[in-house]
């Protein structure tokens, strides 16, 4: 569940605990991968796995794969305990990727923050406000005074160590399953409120439970500042305690967003079929109501001193999250036939529970993982297979992945395979192919925001669309081409190939031109992967 | 075929039987007509997605309706224009509805006739996701989830072929309404459509591109295949383009904008005759759920922008008002009810721009009760009353001269009449 603070979701994690255990009695055998059956070689069953579960292979890995075993390499990666010598060389340079969520919100406010409040302090005079040389140094003294930083540091640091852990990240799994897990669970950089926490969201709510239970990411997200400010639940608020709905919202007292409820029902958890009502998104937004989020700073301070003393019954974490009690509906809802009485957030929690391990949502999580990982239109066997296994799992990832390698779709795919790879997956394994070493990330990432789908850009809630036609048309072509002969010639800054390999069979000269190594990247076969 | 000249010729037979021929069911009286010469030559469809649902209700509000300031307290703008001299007032169109004053660009098209407004349109099914109800919509097709191809990609097959640039979207993904059969093309900046090598192998461009078409065109993959296909047939059509001067659009006040860019480029194409038929672009930013604000807030930022963008285009290709018609829509309108954040949350019917040097402008069409929670759908959305393929059928049938509809919209919807093209 990420840092806890003051919230114990004990009973939750317990009820997880249970039926992992009792998934573990009843199935005990690990899957064997079938690729054999499949007619495959161990090495192109290891360049499969290495194209679908990392980013992309590099030089040697297919022989180590097929010397270490290929069922101890998953496994392995399904541990995730690998060293990170290498990455955590460069991400080193960021010292905001392990700052407390809190501290990195008041260190790095917008500028529209930072002026309103060097207005409220009277640091900012009205005449200041009409110089915009002065205004303009007044507030870069405001900030060296409060110790605020740019707020595109933060940004910088979240587009660069994306790229460099799906780069050098040796847990590539890990990072896979985190790029697939944060689209589910969208939030974006689009949103202003959202923005600040999305490092920590990526970081606190989903890399955590990348290769765990589908449970621990739905609660992580839900009370996560990133989700409850970007899906506005932050802001609904009960109408009455009691109230039938249909009341006139006061502008001052508030009422209910019902934009998280949906989206929770609708694509985080049971899918748009999944076979709730109109009254069922009410109903869950009534459960919801108050949970919102701590306001930075100094009016923080003053909530969490009162908080203290206070014989509320709110719950505070330290990430932000406040469950703010009198803005809670404590009457009686009613969601998918379940009464839901509870006061304080065990209702919501008896929700996210209820949901985590409804049927619905594990088909309709099995289709986009299937999706993802085997093909743009799965076969409806695997999308079966998947779901039972989320299922008899308790709603546990790796099952999934075990379940995927020991399916014949998956296998077949890699004879031939129809996945096109995404921006950032092709992007990062070009020069994965030939250990590229990066020193400055911002050339690479320009590329990729070329391509139309900016790294947590996404702005509607669904995430970007794990097919083939989404990833690929006329105009990302050609950014493809043309990137892939940038990089081929050396030319995108901040970024050298490794000049002693030669990944390229096409060429018996043994000795690459960049020319030939950008048709290669460019060439139909590495857009899919 | 239904042009407004036809329309002049029927006028004089409508006086023999009265009006009411014409105002019981328009498509099928135009059925009735003799067979059409084809598609009107050279016309173009402009369509801009509004993306997040856009609230009908603020943008085209009935503003003398005495519920609206009621359940929208903190979202009501009091008070109309008069004369333009109040520009944090709704600007009036008819007496009852009034424009956003963030729309100002859009006032006069309305009142010189230019461009129409659509209100209560939507899906004729309650569905309030945004992908679901983009889907729908895109498709054209409520029968059936996920039909395989855009309602706009379906037009651009019916269309004579008019080159590689036929349909175009000037974004970065395909959308929906332009996926299908037809090649149509999604490029967000022409002049880095195509193959450009780095400075050190720019002798190589041409090599590059021989063997990137050779091999693109024996991939057995169908993606790669036709989007390959697609886009380089597109590129070679825009490299022979003369681009000069007059087709830049500099002189005209674009926003620095996602959208303001796309409709510049359109404008770029339709002035270099390249055979546009059919361009896309989207706005977004409407999912209000949080703000929504008055004259100012998270409604007046798209809506300024959409009004800006129009605004400039328009005015760009002054010389082709008469061959464009520009449509907006969105997937579903607002709760008439605001939200407990000065929002408001999904709904149902919201309303259409149609903008057009032909179009039957000034006139705000479709049917829209007074908001009383006992006339409204579930009894907190805008009803939908106009099927939105109903403006669909009559862009396809006024502007482009389609008159095969059932091949457009396959479930042979029940379309009324809403009259926006003809002699009225």
């Amino acid at each position: 569940m990420g840092k806890q603070g003051k919230i114990t979701m004990l009973g939750v994690s317990l009820v997880a605990f249970l039926l992992v255990s009792a998934a573990v009695l009843l199935h005990p055998v690990q899957a064997a991968m079938s690729y054999k059956q499949a007619g495959l070689t161990e090495q192109q069953a290891a360049m499969h796995l290495l194209n679908r579960f990392t980013f992309g292979p590099r030089p040697g890995d297919v022989d180590k794969l097929v010397q270490m075993g290929l069922e101890n390499w998953l496994e392995q990666q399904l541990k995730g305990d690998l060293p990170e010598s290498r990455l955590n060389a460069k991400l080193q340079h960021y010292p905001v990727l392990t700052m407390k969520t809190l501290d990195i919100v008041d260190t790095y406010p917008d500028n529209a923050t930072i002026l309103a409040e060097a207005k409220q302090e009277g640091f900012i005079s009205k005449e200041d406000m009409v110089d915009p040389a002065k205004l303009k140094n007044k507030i870069a003294a405001f900030e060296t005074l409060k110790g605020y930083r740019p707020q595109q540091e933060l940004m910088n640091a979240l587009y660069e160590q994306k790229l460099l852990r799906a780069l050098y990240s040796e847990q590539q799994l890990t990072e896979v399953l985190t790029d697939f897990w944060l689209n589910h669970f969208n939030i974006s950089v689009t949103q202003n409120r959202a923005k600040p926490y999305v490092l920590a969201y990526e970081r606190d709510a989903i890399r955590p439970h990348a290769l765990g239970q589908f449970s621990s990411l739905l609660q992580a997200t839900a009370i996560h500042p990133g989700m409850l400010y970007y899906l506005d639940n932050a802001e609904s608020i009960a109408l009455q305690k009691t109230s039938q709905s249909g009341v006139v919202a006061s502008s001052k007292r508030g009422g209910i967003n019902e934009n998280y409820a949906r989206e929770l029902l609708e694509l985080h958890t049971l899918g748009v079929d999944g076979g709730y009502s109109q009254v069922d998104v009410q109903e869950t937004a009534r459960i919801l109501t108050g949970w919102t989020v701590l306001p930075r700073g100094n009016e923080r301070a003053v909530i969490m001193a009162n908080h203290q003393n206070s014989t509320s019954h709110d719950v505070i974490n330290e990430d932000g999250y406040w469950f703010r009690e009198k803005y809670h509906d404590a009457g009686e809802k009613h969601v998918l036939g379940h009464t839901f009485a509870a006061d304080g957030p065990q209702d919501g929690k008896d929700l996210l529970t209820l949901l985590a391990l409804h049927p619905a949502t594990a088909h309709h999580i099995a289709y986009q993982f299937a999706q993802r990982f085997d093909s743009d239109n799965p076969p409806p066997a695997l999308v079966e297979r998947l779901t039972k296994a989320f299922m008899d799992s308790g709603g546990d990832t790796k099952a999934l992945i075990r379940a995927l390698t020991a399916s014949k779709e998956f296998w077949a795919q890699a004879k031939q395979p129809t996945k096109i790879k995404n921006s950032l997956g092709f992007v990062v394994s070009a020069m994965r192919s030939r250990n590229a070493e990066v020193t400055d990330a911002k050339g690479v990432l320009s590329w990729i925001n070329r391509m139309g789908h900016p790294l947590y850009g996404c702005l509607p809630p669904t995430g970007y669309p794990d097919q083939g036609d989404f990833w690929l048309n006329s105009g990302t072509l050609f950014t493809r081409i043309n990137y892939s002969f940038a990089l081929a010639y050396g030319s995108i800054h901040g970024v050298q190939l490794d000049s002693a390999i030669n990944l390229t069979t096409k060429n018996s000269t043994g000795n690459e031109t960049p020319y030939q190594q950008g048709i290669l990247w460019s060439s139909p076969e590495f857009q899919i992967h | 075929m239904i042009t407004r000249r036809n329309l002049l010729k029927l006028a004089g037979m409508c006086c023999l039987s009265g009006f009411g021929v014409l105002r019981s069911d328009w498509l099928s009286f135009a059925e009735a007509l003799p067979a059409a010469s084809g598609p009107v030559s050279e016309s173009i469809l402009v369509v801009i997605f509004q993306r997040g649902a856009m609230d009908g209700l603020m943008a085209v509000a009935p503003y003398t309706d005495p519920v609206l300031p009621h359940v929208r307290p903190s979202l009501f703008i009091p008070g109309v224009q008069q004369g333009n001299a109040d520009p944090n007032k709704m600007m009036d169109l008819d007496g009852r509805f009034g424009l956003h004053p963030a729309f100002a660009e859009l006032e006069p098209l309305f009142h010189t006739g230019r461009m129409a407004v659509v209100h209560g349109v939507g899906l004729t099914i309650p569905n309030r996701s945004h992908f679901d109800a983009q889907d729908y919509i895109e498709t054209g097709v409520l029968s059936q989830k996920g039909f395989p191809s855009g309602w706009l990609n379906r037009v651009a097959v019916l269309l004579p072929s008019s080159g590689a640039l036929q349909a175009v979207s000037l974004t970065s993904v395909l959308p929906r309404s332009l996926s299908g059969d037809f090649p149509a093309v999604a490029v967000t900046n022409l002049a880095e459509f195509g193959i450009n090598l780095p400075a050190s192998g720019k002798a190589f461009n041409q090599t590059a591109l021989q063997e990137s078409m050779a091999s693109y065109a024996k991939s057995s993959n169908t993606i790669l295949r036709t989007v390959a296909q697609q886009g380089f047939a597109a590129s070679q059509t825009l490299a022979s383009a003369k681009f000069d001067e007059a087709t830049n659009g500099s002189g005209f006040s674009y926003p620095k904008s996602s959208l303001g860019n796309s409709l510049r480029q359109i404008a770029k194409i339709i002035k270099a005759n390249m055979g546009l038929r059919i361009a896309c672009a989207e706005s977004t930013g409407w999912d209000t759920h949080v703000g929504q604000g008055t004259i100012n807030g998270a409604f007046s930022r798209p809506a300024k922008d959409l009004s800006q963008a129009i605004g400039a285009f328009w005015q760009d290709i002054a010389d082709y008002q008469n061959k464009v018609v520009v449509l907006t829509v969105t997937e579903f309108g607002r709760t008439v009810r605001e939200n407990g954040s000065k929002g408001t949350d999904h709904g149902r019917g919201s309303c259409m721009f149609v903008l057009g040097g032909k179009v039957n402008g000034g006139h705000v069409y479709g049917t829209v009760p007074e908001l009383r929670s006992e006339n409204l759908a579930d009894q907190r959305d805008l009803p939908v009353t106009t099927d939105f393929r109903s403006v669909f059928a009559e862009v396809l049938r006024g502007h482009l001269g389609i008159q095969q509809l059932q091949k457009i919209f396959p479930d042979n919807p029940q379309l009324g009449a809403i009259h926006l093209w003809g002699g009225f």
